[in-house]
């Protein structure tokens, strides 16, 4: 156990919301633990909750990220987290959870060693419901392989906010019709190719598990990993005197538009390479103007040990720079001791250079 | 070069300790402003940039620019009030000149400062500097860069 804190942190519920809503509320405990004006605890703990939306992370833009016209025909909101990490979509199954404190109330270390603890408390937590959680750099939280919890993160001086989703149940089709992925076709294989990355806890557990057994488990997994103790009560009032103003910010057209870059500059990519091992195809979202890959997607006929070699190359490529390319896939390769069959880490390297410099 | 843990702290530089941001003065009386190397070790590889637009007035410890690393969002804090006077084209196409060249070409602002001398009294240069750093990196648990 890592003990970090003396005294209990508040545990607040703020139930189903739209999400400007959820945004003003991040705002406003942000801005309150920063003037210290919420007292007598470590830090806040939010469980939150969404009507359906689709969320892009700070610095993506809309347009990039997701079929906005589908979102629009369907009444899906659209909002910026104040958080990074990618696009996302949330609808009333699925449950967020957040910390909002002061830096010294989380074990010491760099950003990328704090992250990590909180996503092992959290892995630790889903596992007491029966699923075999882990941590998998650089955020995420997965089982098998596949990714059950998408988390990030936003570091004001002191004050820090860390949150994340629980994939309780999940609707492949539509959020594919809602996201864009590095996908050219989205048919019955797209969904099946998603199914071998994405998971929900209803997949793994046959039926999905109560809202309050989730936060339970997620609640447990901090006080068995961190050493956490809580008490639930309600949103601190200093919180709530901040929000009108917090939700005027959200919902004026300037917080949506900070990066707002058109679709035209992440294209699709797709390069197919023949290689002793087999036929190596990569789809991905290319970001033309910084030349990092946003998302990729391998696909082919070939044969890799271990199986979830594939998946955790799909994770550490994501928004790279080109030329980090062949350092991560190396790397992977050794740390991983992939046998490819004649596929080699060069080979990944080489297609996605390939489909990087497609006209 | 100052040293820190590691990490290069020039001694010619003004520092935000606490913010953990760095300012020098131009000739021309404008001020650039960046991330330290620490705060670059802290954060890891830095892969956004989201600064603000020029013409922009920032306020004493308000964010000139965003950055992300590791799916982290931060604000780099101002260390002066002032306008923005440009922003750093190249870290926006290469947000990882910040970790590189913290110092040279991975400047994060440029500033017209309005109250310089006010504002400036408080940040902390030379040998001073060096041994608030160290004093930093001791209650962050900073192993070293």
């Amino acid at each position: 156990m890592n003990q970090v804190s003396q005294g209990s942190w508040l545990v607040v519920d703020s139930g189903l919301r739209p999400a400007d809503e959820n945004m003003a509320l991040d705002k406003a405990l942000l801005e309150a633990m920063a003037e210290h004006d919420i007292t007598g605890v470590c830090g806040v703990f939010r469980f939150l909750r969404f009507e359906e939306s689709a969320l892009v992370g700070y610095h993506q833009s809309p347009d990039q990220e997701l079929n906005l016209d589908f979102c629009c025909e369907q009444g899906i909101a659209v909002q910026r987290r104040l958080t990074g990490g990618g696009a996302l979509i949330f609808d009333p199954t699925q449950i967020g959870w957040e910390l909002v404190c002061h830096r010294d109330a989380l074990p010491k270390g760099d950003m990328a060693a704090l992250s990590r603890e909180i996503c092992l408390a959290a892995a630790a937590g889903l596992s007491t419901l029966g699923v075999k959680a882990s941590f998998r750099p650089r955020n995420d939280i997965e089982v098998e392989g596949k990714k059950i919890s998408g988390t990030g993160g936003i570091m004001d001086g002191d004050i820090l906010l860390f949150q994340g989703t629980v994939l309780v149940d999940l609707d492949i089709p539509r959020m594919l019709r809602v996201l864009r992925v590095p996908l050219e076709k989205l048919d019955a294989h797209a969904i099946s190719s998603v199914a071998e990355r994405v998971t929900s806890l209803k997949a793994l557990l046959g039926k999905a598990p109560a809202l309050s057994q989730v936060q339970e488990a997620l609640l447990e997994g901090f006080r068995q990993h961190l050493g956490l103790d809580f008490e639930k009560g309600d949103m601190p009032e200093s919180v709530m005197a901040l929000y009108p103003a917090m939700l005027e910010e959200i919902r004026d057209p300037e917080w949506i538009n900070i990066n707002s870059r058109m679709q035209a500059d992440m294209p699709l990519r797709k390069a197919s390479l023949r290689a002793p091992g087999g036929t190596l195809q990569a789809e991905m979202l290319w970001d033309s103007f910084g030349s990092r890959i946003r998302q990729v997607h391998f696909s082919g006929d070939y044969f890799i040990q271990p199986r979830r070699a594939i998946v955790d190359m799909e994770a550490a490529l994501r928004n790279v720079h080109l030329n980090e390319v062949e350092t991560i896939l190396a790397d992977i390769f050794e740390k991983q001791q992939i046998d490819g069959f004649g596929l080699q880490a060069k080979d990944f390297a080489s297609v996605l250079r390939q489909a990087a410099e497609q006209a | 070069m100052g040293t820190v843990r590691g990490c290069e702290i020039p001694e010619d530089l003004m520092y935000n300790v606490e913010n953990n941001v760095w300012l020098r003065k131009e000739d021309d009386g404008s001020v650039t402003i960046g991330m330290t190397s620490y705060a670059c070790a802290l954060a890891g590889q830095i892969v956004s940039y989201t600064p603000k637009s020029a013409g922009k007035d920032i306020k004493k410890d308000k964010s000139a620019a965003t950055v992300e690393s590791g799916k982290w969002v931060g604000p780099l804090k101002s260390p002066v009030s002032g306008t923005v006077v440009s922003s750093n084209d190249e870290v926006a196409k290469d947000p990882g000149l910040i970790n590189k060249d913290p110092y040279g070409s991975g400047w994060i602002a440029k500033l017209t400062p309005a109250d310089f001398a006010g504002d400036s009294a408080e940040l902390k240069t030379g040998a001073d500097a060096l041994s608030a750093f160290e004093e930093k990196m001791t209650a962050d648990g900073f192993g070293g860069c």
